[in-house]
């Protein structure tokens, strides 16, 4: 019966299968396979996109062990790791704040919910356009709010070493709590009322309940959105170029701009292409462990 | 024998590896550090990619 239906419709199963899976495939090995293995072959050479009559060179690790020694680059991990630390402790606080509020469900907490969604909806090209203008020391809100409350006098977020670093953990921390605080209030609605219910018969107070219940069943939850937010800041690039270009000087120059120079502007292929796989490399090892935790929370 | 090649422990193991590359790759304390947190982070990735394809103590 099967292989008459089989032969009267033309194509087996299997081949159907195939024939629909395939295109995606050679697409992926087109687009992203084929582009990875021929960076990390280039990262052996000395390849200079701009020179193509010049003879291109195996030079085997040289460029790993010159990225892996080099101050300037060790500077713009700082810059990358400082600018991680600081979005991802803020966005942990502020978007379990805002989750412990929403979930009390009061009038127009569903039009709040929407609000507070709204950044993340933006291109960030868009919010870096728009907090440009917010940052200017003399028309910019920004600093007409800090001025109202704290009276600095003129100063400059976006042109200043010291505060241009904090120019753009405040944007992203703009535009990015709302995703740590919809992955928490996922988790804070999952857990069941009579724990709480429990908790009050033996007399815990708010705090405790928080503590003991709150806390531990949130947590999973938190830390996926903070290791997938982790990932996507290890990579940022869009948001601070548009914002302060990596300027003033280098202070903002994350790995990802960094790495974009070498690529662009000093055309020093290989030797970029050996950044961009321990960049790559980096994400990778983060993004199992990700899916590691991811599969840990499903199981919950 | 066949205890040790439980999917689990390894990976745990793997994914610490991994953070302690990542944090040696973003401190600002140590050059030395820094150097060699790239080879900490491709073996622990490469040991996680290995030891994911363990049987699992749940099978």
């Amino acid at each position: 019966m099967k292989n008459t239906l089989s032969k009267s419709q033309g194509l087996s199963d299997r081949a159907l299968t195939w024939l629909f899976v395939t295109p995606t495939i050679l697409l992926l090995l087109a687009v992203n396979i084929y582009p990875l293995i021929y960076a990390i072959s280039m990262s052996f050479t000395n390849f200079y996109a701009n020179k193509p009559g010049r003879e291109i060179k195996f030079i085997g690790l040289k460029n790993y062990i010159r990225i892996l020694n080099k101050e300037d680059i060790w500077e713009t991990m700082q810059a990358t790791a400082h600018f991680m630390f600081w979005t991802l402790l803020l966005q942990a606080i502020i978007g379990l704040g805002l989750a412990l509020l929403l979930k009390r469900n009061f009038k127009g907490s569903d039009i709040l919910t929407t609000l507070i969604v709204l950044p993340m909806m933006l291109s960030p090209a868009v919010v870096a356009v728009f907090w440009t203008y917010m940052y200017q020391p003399q028309s910019g809100i920004f600093n007409y709010i800090i001025n109202y409350f704290f009276n600095f006098g003129e100063f400059t977020m976006i042109g200043d070493v010291k505060l241009a670093p904090w120019s753009i953990i405040i944007v992203d921390t703009w535009m990015w709590t709302p995703f740590t605080m919809l992955i928490c209030l996922a988790g804070l609605k999952s857990i069941p009322n009579y724990l709480y219910e429990a908790a009050e018969v033996d007399r815990a107070n708010t705090f405790q309940q928080f503590l003991h219940i709150t806390l531990p069943s949130v947590l999973p939850f938190l830390l996926l959105a903070l290791l997938f937010r982790g990932i996507e800041n290890f990579k940022m690039f869009d948001l601070v170029v548009e914002l302060t270009g990596g300027g003033p000087g280098s202070t903002t120059e994350l790995a990802s701009i960094n790495l974009k120079r070498e690529a662009f502007e000093k055309w020093r292929t290989g030797y970029s292409s050996a950044f961009a796989v321990i960049m790559f490399v980096t994400i990778f090892g983060l993004g199992n462990i990700w899916v590691k935790v991811m599969n840990k929370v499903k199981e919950r | 024998m066949k205890t040790w090649f439980i999917r689990e422990i390894w990976e745990n193991v793997a994914s610490l590896i991994i953070i302690l590359g990542v944090f040696m790759l973003l401190q600002p304390f140590s050059m030395l550090l820094y150097t060699y947190s790239f080879s900490l982070i491709l073996g622990g990735t490469l040991g996680f990619v290995v030891v994911s394809h363990f049987p699992s103590n749940r099978d």
